[in-house]
This record gives structure tokens, sequence and C-alpha cells, in this order.
């Protein structure tokens, strides 16, 4: 894909967690695993991807007497979602006119 | 697959993503009922005098934390009432009807005003007002999250 697409929430599970994000605060793990509906090992290498790029903080707090890990977008990541969405928007709109 | 097909992909999966979400977003009436009581000890504050309305702004502060946390642990996530969208409306008419309100009690009523019908009126409509704008910002919010994933 080209034009303003970021590769970093290119992958399907990213976007939907960054979906996701979007719309809360904070998130917490297992509610996040539940909503995308992935695996505890894919969602943690996805957030950690994020992270690394600055796209997510992830805060750990125990709750309850477990350790659990909240997610939720910064700045720079919320940013990057929204070019990214306006990217794919433009696709399809463009394929749509394309189409008359 | 061209860029297209995978743009269209993507978007679908957003929108699955969004309806799963709009399936959570369902806070119980005693949740909203919380928000109405808190702006009406905000205006019961105001004929109490300096010290007690700012008293009841601390009360009203220390409430949305408790909210906040119990959002987290009974939800797993928060919902401020500042997202982008039709909801950003709802709220800015909840902070402007909560100052209305107090400057009206301070303002525009003689003292003592809980010696005034008038006021409890007032009370009564804020207080059921705001509860329901409550649960107003919650259809609007689940609503933008489902029309978006149609």
């Amino acid at each position: 894909m080209t034009g303003a697409i970021d590769t970093i929430l290119h992958a399907p599970a990213r976007l939907q967690i960054a979906a996701v994000l979007a719309r809360v605060d904070e998130v917490e793990f297992a509610t996040l695993r539940d909503i995308i509906e992935v695996s505890d090992s894919v969602l943690s290498k996805h957030l950690s991807a994020l992270g690394e790029a600055g796209y997510v903080t992830l805060r750990k707090a125990a709750q309850d007497g477990r350790q659990r890990t909240w997610a939720a977008f910064t700045p720079k990541g919320a940013r990057a979602f929204k070019a990214h969405m306006a990217a794919l928007q433009a696709l399809v709109d463009s394929a749509q006119a394309a189409l008359g | 697959m061209t860029d297209i097909d995978e743009a269209r992909a993507a978007m679908a999966d957003i929108r699955a993503t969004e309806q799963r979400l709009a399936q959570r977003m369902v806070w119980p009436f005693w949740r909203h009922l919380a928000v109405g009581l808190a702006m009406g000890a905000l205006m019961i504050g105001q004929t109490l005098g300096n010290r007690a309305s700012i008293l009841a702004s601390l009360g009203v502060i220390v409430l949305a934390l408790v909210l906040r946390n119990h959002d987290l642990r009974r939800y797993g996530m928060f919902v401020n009432g500042w997202m982008r969208g039709r909801t950003l409306w709802i709220s800015f008419a909840l902070f402007a009807l909560a100052v209305a309100a107090c400057l009206y009690v301070r303002l525009g009523i003689a003292a003592p005003q809980r010696e005034a019908p008038l006021f409890w009126v007032l009370l009564v409509v804020t207080v059921a007002g705001t509860t329901a704008a409550s649960y107003l910002w919650q259809v609007v919010y689940r609503r933008e999250l489902e029309g978006e994933a149609q």
C-alpha cells in the first residue's frame, strides 16, 4: 500500500488494537484480548511492537492480588492512527470514484 | 490482493472491532444517577457558603476518581466523557448546565436559597436532567460505534 499508510499499524491485529485504544482512555490486557479475539502471546507481541514505536504506553499494576497490564494510546499513536485511517479511507474512496 | 482490497479488509476489521466494543459499553443505571447526584451536590454546595461549595467541588472530583477506578476494575477499561464525536456535544451541554445551575443558585436566588421552592424544583430538574444526559451519552456513544460498524 502507498501514501500515508503506517507500516507499524498495517498488521490487522495492531490496527484492531489501535481502533480500541482510539475509543477508550485505558484498557486492561484481558479485556483487549477478548475484544480483539487473539491469544495472549499475539496481543503481547503486538503491544510490545506498538510500545517500542512510541504509540502505546503500558502500565502494570496489582489488582485483586494479580499483576495486570493496562494499555493506552500516546498522542503520537493517536495521531498515527488518525492518519492511517485517513489513508485507508482515501484508498477506498478512490476505488469507489473509479467505479463511478 | 490489491492495495484497495487490503484497505477495505482493514476497514471491515475496524468496524467489527468497534461493534464488539459497543457491546461492552453498557453502564448500570446507578452509574448515570451518580452523575446526576454529583451535579446536585454541587448545587447544594452553592447554598452552604464558600467553604462548603469548595468541599462539594472536591467531593465531585473524588467521586469522578472513584467511578474511574470502578470502571477500570469492573469493565477493564475507562472512557472519559470528552471523546471525539457527537458525545462531545453532550459533555459540553452537561458542563454548561452544571455551571449555569450553580451560578443561578448563587446569584439568581436570594439567600437562604434552600428555603425557596424554586431551588428544590431546579435541583430535581438538574439531577434528573443530568442523569438522563449521562444515559443519552451512552446511547449516542454506542450508536456511533455501531453506526460506524455498518
